[in-house]
C-alpha cells in the first residue's frame, strides 16, 4: 500500500476538516455578534480587513486616548486633498457664511432633530491638538475644536440596537463609524481649527475627527448623520465609498 | 554532494542574522508606528522612532534592503542549482536524490 492514503486517515482528516469548518463558522458569528466583522469584510481583501479590524478593536477595548501635542507642535503647514463640494446648495451656504445650515441627525434616534451652527456651538464645547495622518504618509498636527459626537448622539437619544453612525456630505464622500470610535472622547464635530473657525478646504462648517484612524474617515463639510444598525442598504453596502474606490473601510490601519 | 552546499559562509550567515532579528522586528514595528489606532493603546511605539513621521522613513529604507536581500538572495539560489535548493527548500533534504524513489 506504499504511496495510497489508508482509509483510517481519509476519515480522519475529513472530520478534521469538517471541526475546523464548524469551527470557523461558530468564530464568525461569536465575532460578528461582538461587533469584530467590518462591513467590508467579503471578497479577496475582506480577510485581511477582518483580521486588522477584529484584531484592533480587541487591542483597543479599553479605549486608549490618541496622543496629544502642545500648542508650539502645531503644524506650520496643513495640506488638504480635493477641493470643497461643487453642490450649489454648498457653494450657496459658504457664500452666506452658513447662517441658515443646519446638520440633520436622524436614523435609530428616539429624538431626530436638526441643529444649526450656533445650536452646536452652544454646547459642550472639547479641544484637542492631535496628529492628521493621511493614508498618502503625510501628516499635520492640529487643534480642533467642537462638540464631542457622543454630546448629539446622547442628545438624539441613541436606540440600543444601534451599531453604527453614518455621515452624509455635502459630497459623495460619505463614511461611517462604528460605536466604539464614534463614542470615542476624542472624537468631534469640529467647527473651529488652529483657533480659527474651519476654512471652507478643511471642511466648513463642521467636519468629523476621528484621532484614531486615517484622514479620509474625518468627513468634511457635513450635512446629515443617521444611526443605524446596518450599512448594508447605503451605496454598495461596504460601510463607505473608500472600500469602493479600493481603501479599507477601517483605517486604524 | 559538494559540502559548500550545506554550509554557508560568515557573510551569508550575518546577513540571515540581520534579516530575520533585526529588519524584520524593525519593519513590524516601524509599521505599527505608523497606525495611529495602535499608537493610542502602545505610545512607546511611536515615540521609540521619534514619531510618527520618522518611522514612515525607516519603514521605506527598511523595506529597500529587505527588497535588496531578496534580489541577492535569489541570485545566489539561482546560482548554487536553482531545481536542487528549490528541492531542499521544500522537502527539507538538500541532498535530495537526483532520481528518485
Amino acid at each position: 500500500m506504499s504511496g495510497s492514503v489508508s482509509r483510517r486517515k481519509l476519515i480522519q482528516a475529513g472530520l478534521a476538516a469538517a471541526a475546523g469548518a464548524c469551527g470557523l463558522g461558530v468564530a464568525a458569528r461569536i465575532a460578528d455578534r461582538y461587533g469584530l466583522i467590518p462591513p467590508d469584510s467579503g471578497g479577496v481583501y475582506g480577510m485581511g480587513e477582518t483580521l486588522t479590524y477584529a484584531s484592533q478593536r480587541l487591542l483597543l477595548s479599553r479605549h486608549p486616548l490618541a496622543r496629544e501635542f502642545s500648542r508650539s507642535e502645531i503644524s506650520t503647514v496643513c495640506p488638504i486633498n480635493g477641493d470643497p463640494p461643487e453642490d450649489e446648495t454648498y457653494r450657496r451656504q459658504l457664500a452666506g457664511g452658513f447662517a441658515d445650515w443646519r446638520l440633520t441627525v436622524d436614523g435609530l434616534v428616539d429624538r431626530p432633530t436638526s441643529l444649526s451652527l450656533g445650536e452646536l456651538k452652544s454646547y459642550p464645547s472639547s479641544s484637542q491638538i492631535t496628529n492628521q495622518v493621511c493614508e498618502e504618509g503625510w501628516s499635520f498636527i492640529a487643534e480642533w475644536t467642537g462638540v464631542p459626537l457622543s454630546y448629539v448622539l446622547d442628545l438624539a437619544g441613541v436606540r440600543p440596537e444601534a451599531k453604527y453612525v453614518v455621515f452624509f456630505p455635502f459630497d459623495e464622500n460619505w463614511d461611517s463609524l462604528d460605536m466604539p470610535d464614534a463614542r470615542h472622547p476624542q472624537t468631534l464635530l469640529a467647527y473651529g481649527m488652529n483657533g480659527q473657525e474651519l476654512s471652507a478646504d478643511h471642511g466648513a462648517p463642521l467636519r468629523v475627527r476621528v484621532a484614531r484612524q486615517l484622514g479620509y474617515k474625518s468627513v468634511k463639510y457635513l450635512s446629515r448623520v443617521t444611526v443605524t444598525d446596518t450599512l448594508k442598504d447605503i451605496g454598495k453596502g461596504l460601510g463607505s465609498i473608500s472600500p469602493e474606490i479600493g481603501y479599507s473601510w477601517y483605517a486604524g490601519i | 554532494m559538494e559540502e559548500g552546499l550545506l554550509r554557508y559562509n560568515l557573510l551569508q550567515k550575518l546577513t540571515y542574522l540581520g534579516v530575520v532579528f533585526v529588519l524584520f522586528p524593525l519593519i513590524i514595528l516601524s509599521g505599527l508606528a505608523m497606525s495611529p489606532a495602535i499608537t493610542s493603546a502602545v505610545p512607546a511605539l511611536v515615540e521609540g522612532f521619534g514619531g510618527q513621521q520618522s518611522a514612515r522613513t525607516m519603514h521605506f529604507f527598511l523595506a529597500s534592503l529587505l527588497v535588496l536581500f531578496v534580489v541577492v538572495h535569489i541570485a545566489m539560489v539561482c546560482r548554487a542549482g536553482f531545481t536542487r535548493r528549490m528541492r531542499g527548500m521544500i522537502t527539507g533534504d538538500l541532498a535530495a536524490r537526483k532520481t528518485g524513489r
